[in-house]
């Protein structure tokens, strides 16, 4: 169904996408907002509380100084710190045999309860395989619960690739002055440290699956992610840890709102947004509205690296481009109040620069759009 | 048997001055004494000499004495002697009938080139004689064509003018035999006004005397036929197709069909004016021109689920040609899934729906097909941007039997590759074809046999296939036990079925699929009980077999788990009686009663819940199995449909009318829109069938002699136990749908004001729709309330709407046509808030439809070209050539929301966002 959604609107695209505006009174809500997986020890347990905002509004609204607690079944109290501002967090002690749930008390004096929730234990991921198509690289989840027990997954996943500069620079402008010297005069070599650098990012869409309807508990080859063909990401080396979460059929559905609500594409063939009722209440007032659905389960974490040695003729080509510029005062200060940075010398006479080149600083400075601190685990 | 020959001559023989010549050979010459002779004895002695027959009204010879004597003279000389001096005038044809006429002679043979059947240029009235005493059915009937010629039933000879007599007979197309459907035959005098019913037929019951028919109907000429009545008897009347002609007369004396006819929010479109109205691609949507009229909405633009008078799309029953049709869309909703070529009309009944109908709830949409030519084998064909579609029409048996077969086709590929690349594995196809026959056994009895078949499959760049198709076959029997007494026996199988594939990958390769399945068998009586009260009686019953949803493997590596939901059965009858009483001329009653009874049948498991808590899993109680088919839950109750004219003058009338409506199967979908995924579920025990009723009052007023026809309906309905979902139902493989569904309320009332050309140069209507539609979901066992329990707007609330119709003939070849509608924007869901979830900003969504998306307006254009009118030619060619969306306007098809950047943005996106320019090209032969 949902991708009769997606084809219908895109079979009518011969329309068009416009703006629209949302009505700018939209009223000050603030309800309470739940994130996060009780995890069984040793794994830490985060949860996140914040609140509802205006819709144009662009920041998150934490929620500080609650008392956070998990309660069993067997009457134990643990309670969560805030360890960040809106973020509590603690190492819990579980019992895979009970049931917890989740008492928070705001600084307004609400109290909120969860109802009581079971541990689900989820399956290790078993791979994460990889298509190559003209569209580019499509990532995929495969994993299996020989008790057939999980059915229902969550996932998330937190991609890092490293990229380079599109050019060295081996020049710079010399200070206070209009001209330019070179960076390491002795050996020749380009600036390293803005040469290599890292990017990340982590996904933003909720991402399901079900095996509900399959005989065995098996998800296989379930696409997540698309990389585009020719994309940066796999111009040097590429690398995606994703985690695995067991869900219950009810905080899959809950979930699976949320999604339809916030990802859908607005065609009259999506459903009506839905409402979201999780398992949290305000305890003196059921009515009030409080997102959130608590679940307790373990996580299962896989990391993948993609060369690009693997995808040949991947053909990355950044738009960047070098300039000439003549060595003189005067075209190096145009060069230069046109925020372009210099790169390599491009013609000499004897040893001096007759021209050198120029490009735009992103094309030469790769700390402007990544880190070029090694991530730890980066071979 | 010398009446009946002469009716076959006389319905080709005009009027003119000329004395006739005509003499057979041997000529018989005539010797006599004619001495003070009346117009009987000469006759006599005439007959004796030559042996020829004489036709003459006696009362124009009254004072005519003759008084000659002739001597071996010809007949024609003899009778030129004894009229010498008188207006008398004498024809002599070549079978020897001798007419005797005061005034004005006969000509026996015809002018050339006049076509037969022809009423034009004749303006005296003939009076000949035939029919017999009392009314014998095997006997060839008379045919009717003529206006001016005064056409007598039964032998006035027996001088019996006392009581009443019955006529009766078919309103037929005098060229192609097809039969006239719901014109109206009316007498002024009387105040008497009666329909032709599905077959043409029509009976009237009428004093004894002479009175003027004047008949009125879609597509046909406006006529009048003067009948004397004697007796019961019968007479075919045959009209003529309004087609163009080189001298046209108006004729706008007789438009008074919508202030005589009790019914109200009745509207009936035949096709040549839903040809003329322009639609996207150019593809004559007998769908989307209902759309056009007052009480009649859509969500959205590609969408042919309809609103009607605040009803959901499911509410509508639409019959083509009596099967019912359960997706009427083509290619997701753009198209309307009838062949223009083989559609005849269409008639929507929003308010007041016939006794004979039931089982929706908001409206009925009843598409004719056309019947096949009788006389002659015919077609056409046609391109357009996205279909070819073609016909064939003919008879089997001359003036017997007949056959009409039509297809459609689309070759939309080229639509799918202008998408962007990544679209470009998408397919989508799709096809429709129609047969109906005709035979005539006798007189008495004819069958029907229809049959149709749709199919649409697409895929949309993806693995999934989705295919989905309608079969409908009938047969219907019509028979005449006497001239009061005739009726209908129709039996047929109706389905629906879609499915969906996905094979790409091995391990979760499955088929889904879906079906309806129903079968019929409807007889419908017809009985003229008096001048005063026509009545209607039948009984319906629909045996419906639903395959809720299965879900198998595809191939043998699939992990997926055979999975089918149980088949339900059901049972659906209905007995009625419907009576047409005329009060007074002015007074007329149209009151029907149908009793509907429908029993879920088993097998089947039957869950029950815990009482008074929402239903869900966990608070299920037991299931129960039920095995054989026996009556598991029985529903039903009276449907009642009155309605009431009151007519102050012939242009002035006022209707009021109530009706309730039962619905026992409801389609289920959580979305906007009508979706080909749909399924359909039957009343069982846990979901409780659909009421509705409704009161409307209307004014109904024509103006200009009758060629302005104006009207003002209100209505106010009630709904009750339309099915709402739960968010994230669950619908399509679920065995316990119950607890994803639960049901609301709603009201509906609104106010239709109409004005209507329907002939002339220009011609069209106008219309302005206020109407308010609103939902209220208090159910106890939904566990979950919309908006706090308050009446909330439906998807398809659109308060204002204004639309309106023209055509302009410029010549008799070329025809504009413009086609303009405003309504207000549909309601929709906005987001009051946002939050930050999944390292995303979300949006917080407020109360259900409580804004709503920008208005609609449109307005679309269109050329109609027609070749030349020569009637005999090989092929007769049109062209339409027209701009859907004249004005570019971006309609906003939907409005969603996405963050990006951390922030919510609103973006609207519209379908067909500029102006769209298409052709279509016709052929006849």
């Amino acid at each position: 169904m949902r991708k009769f959604v997606y084809g219908i609107l895109l079979l009518l695209v011969a329309g068009c996408k416009e703006k629209f505006d949302l009505p700018t009174d939209s009223p000050e809500t603030g309800y309470l907002v739940i994130e996060g997986f009780i995890s069984p020890g040793p794994q830490t347990t985060k949860l996140e509380l914040s609140r509802t905002n205006k819709t144009n509004a662009a920041t998150k609204r934490t929620e500080q100084g609650a008392l956070v607690q998990v309660e069993g079944d067997d009457n134990s109290v643990q309670v969560l710190p805030e360890t960040f501002a809106g973020v509590y967090t603690t190492v819990l002690d579980i019992n895979n045999n009970k049931q917890y749930r989740l008492r928070i008390k705001t600084t307004d004096g609400k109290e909120y309860l969860s109802d009581y929730v079971g541990v689900k234990v989820t399956p290790p991921i078993d791979s994460i395989s990889w298509v190559r198509s003209a569209e580019g690289v499509r990532l995929q989840f495969n994993t299996h619960d020989p008790q057939n027990d999980t059915r229902y997954y969550l996932w998330d996943y937190h991609e890092t690739w490293e990229f380079h500069s599109a050019f060295k620079s081996f020049l710079r402008y010399t200070p206070g002055q209009n001209a330019i010297e070179y960076k390491d005069p002795i050996r020749g070599l380009p600036d390293s440290s803005i040469l290599i650098c890292w990017r990340s990012s982590i996904s933003t869409s909720i991402i399901l699956g079900s095996s509900a309807k399959l005989s065995s508990d098996v998800i296989s080859r379930q696409p997540f992610l698309l990389i585009p063909a020719r994309d940066r990401k796999l111009s040097e080396l590429y690398s995606i840890y994703v985690r695995q979460y067991g869900l219950t059929k009810e905080a899959y559905e809950f979930l699976e709102k949320m999604r339809k609500n916030t990802e859908g594409t607005g065609s009259i063939f999506d459903p009506q947004p839905s409402q979201l009722i999780g398992n949290i209440h305000n305890v003196s007032n059921p009515e009030e509205v409080v997102i959130g659905f608590i679940s307790i389960c373990t996580v299962e974490d896989k990391r993948l690296f993609i060369d690009n040695s693997e995808v040949p003729q991947w053909n990355y080509r950044s738009d960047c481009m070098e300039a000439r510029v003549l060595n003189t005062p005067d075209s190096i200060d145009v060069a230069q109040g046109s925020g372009l940075v210099p790169t390599d010398v491009l013609e000499t006479f004897g040893t001096a620069i007759i021209y050198f080149g120029v490009s735009s600083s992103d094309c030469v400075d790769c700390t402007r759009t990544g880190t070029n601190i090694k991530p730890s685990f980066w071979p | 048997m010398k009446h009946v020959s002469l009716y076959v001559m006389t319905i080709v023989c005009l009027f003119c001055t000329l004395s006739s010549s005509a003499q057979n050979d041997p000529i018989v010459l005539i010797t006599g004494e004619f001495k003070n002779l009346n117009i009987e004895q000469f006759v006599r002695q005439l007959e004796q000499a030559t042996g020829d027959t004489y036709y003459y009204n006696p009362k124009d010879f009254d004072s005519l004495v003759i008084n000659f004597s002739a001597k071996e003279k010809p007949l024609a000389e003899v009778l030129a002697t004894a009229f010498a001096n008188t207006d008398y005038q004498f024809a002599i044809d070549e079978s020897k009938q001798v007419f005797l006429t005061k005034g004005r002679g006969l000509k026996t043979t015809l002018f050339e080139g006049i076509a037969s059947g022809g009423d034009a240029g004749n303006d005296s009235t003939q009076t000949n004689r035939f029919g017999n005493a009392g009314y014998e059915a095997d006997k060839p009937v008379q045919r009717s064509s003529l206006e001016n010629k005064l056409y007598e039933i039964g032998d006035r000879s027996l001088m019996n003018v006392e009581g009443t007599a019955i006529l009766d007979g078919y309103l037929q197309d005098g060229k192609t035999g097809e039969a006239i459907i719901g014109a109206s035959i009316y007498i002024d005098k009387l105040k008497v006004n009666i329909s032709t019913d599905q077959n043409g037929y029509y009976t009237l019951t009428l004093p004894k005397g002479q009175h003027t028919l004047s008949i009125q109907g879609m597509g046909i000429k406006d006529t009048r036929r003067q009948v004397v009545l004697h007796a019961d008897g019968k007479m075919n009347i045959e009209v003529q197709q309004q087609i163009m002609t080189l001298k046209n007369v108006t004729m706008s004396a007789q438009k008074i069909n919508n202030i005589r006819s009790a019914q109200m929010g009745v509207q009936k479109i035949d096709i040549k004016t839903i040809k003329q109205v322009p639609v996207v691609f150019g593809e004559a949507d007998v769908l989307r021109v209902v759309l056009t009229l007052p009480g009649v909405k859509s969500v959205g633009e590609a969408s042919t689920g309809l609103n009607v008078r605040g009803g959901a799309a499911d509410q509508n029953l639409i019959l083509f040609n009596d099967a019912t049709i359960y997706n009427p869309a083509h290619f997701f909703g753009l198209f309307s899934a009838f062949n223009p070529e083989i559609v005849k009309d269409v008639e929507l009944y929003k308010s007041s729906v016939p006794a004979k109908f039931g089982g929706r709830l908001s409206s009925v949409i009843d598409i004719t097909g056309r019947e096949g030519n009788k006389k002659k084998v015919t077609g056409s064909a046609g391109i357009g941007l996205l279909t070819s579609r073609f016909n064939l029409e003919g008879p089997l048996i001359n003036d017997k039997s007949s056959f009409i077969l039509g297809g459609r086709t689309t070759y939309a590929k080229w639509l799918l590759n202008i998408l962007p690349d990544q679209y470009k594995n998408s397919r989508a196809s799709f096809n429709d074809f129609n047969l109906h026959i005709s035979h005539e056994f006798t007189k008495k009895t004819t069958l029907y046999v229809t049959g149709y078949m749709s199919n649409d499959r697409f895929n949309l760049n993806s693995d999934t296939f989705y295919s989905y198709g309608n079969k409908n076959i009938s047969l219907k029997l019509k028979h005449f036990f006497n001239n009061k007494l005739n009726a209908l026996f129709t039996v047929g199988y109706d389905r629906y079925d879609y499915n969906i594939t996905s094979e790409s990958n091995e391990i979760t390769a499955y088929k889904l699929g879906f079906d309806i399945n129903q079968t019929y068998l409807k007889t419908h009586f017809n009985y003229n009980l008096s001048v005063k009260h026509r009545l209607e009686f039948g009984l319906n019953s629909i045996y419906y077999k639903l395959h809720p949803g299965s879900y198998l493997p595809v191939g043998g590596k699939s992990l997926v788990l055979a999975d089918t939901v149980a088949t339900e059965q059901a049972l659906e009858s209905a007995i009625y009686l419907s009576d047409k009483y005329n009060i007074t001329p002015e007074l007329f009653f149209d009151a029907g009663v149908r009793f509907s009874f429908y029993n879920y049948l088993g097998p089947q498991t039957v869950n029950t819940y815990a009482p008074g808590i929402p239903r869900t899993e966990t608070n299920m109680l037991e299931s129960k199995s039920y095995t054989g088919s026996n009556f598991i839950k029985t529903y039903g109750g009276p449907e009642i449909r009155v309605s009431m004219r009151y007519a102050f003058s012939d242009s002035f009338s006022i209707k009021a009318g109530y009706n309730t409506q039962r619905q026992y199967i409801h389609s289920m979908s959580n979305v906007t829109s009508m979706a080909p995924t749909d399924i359909w579920k039957l009343s069982d025990p846990n979901i409780k069938p659909q009421f509705g009723d409704q009161v409307s009052l209307g004014l109904y007023k024509n103006f200009r002699a009758n060629t302005i026809e104006t009207s003002l309906e209100v209505y106010y309905k009630n709904i009750k136990n339309y099915l709402d979902y739960k968010s994230g139902a669950q619908l399509i493989m679920n065995d316990h749908v119950e607890t994803d569904v639960f049901t609301t309320r709603g009201k509906a009332y609104g106010v239709e004001v109409m004005v209507r050309k329907p002939a002339g140069k220009l011609n069209g209507w106008i219309s302005y729709t206020y109407s308010r539609t609103q939902l209220k979901m208090d159910d106890p066992i939904a566990g979950e309330v919309i908006n706090k329990g308050n009446y909330y707007p439906a998807n398809y609330d659109k308060p204002h709407d204004v639309t309106m119709i023209a055509n302009y003939r410029l010549s008799h070849r070329f025809s504009l046509s413009l086609n303009t509608t405003y309504s207000t924007g549909r309601p929709i869901t906005l987001p009051i808030g946002s939050f930050t979830y999944g390292s995303s900003i979300r949006t917080l969504y407020g109360e259900r439809n409580a804004y709503r998306i920008p208005d609609y307006f449109r307005t679309d254009f269109s050329m109609n070209i027609e070749g030349n009118h020569k009637v005999k030619q090989w092929t007769h060619n049109s062209w339409t050539i027209g701009v859907y969306n004249l004005t570019g306007r971006k309609n906003p098809y939907s409005v969603y929301f996405l963050s990006e950047n951390g922030v919510i943005k609103g973006y609207k996106l519209s379908i067909f966002g500029s102006a769209i320019p298409y052709v279509n090209f016709n052929i006849r032969f």
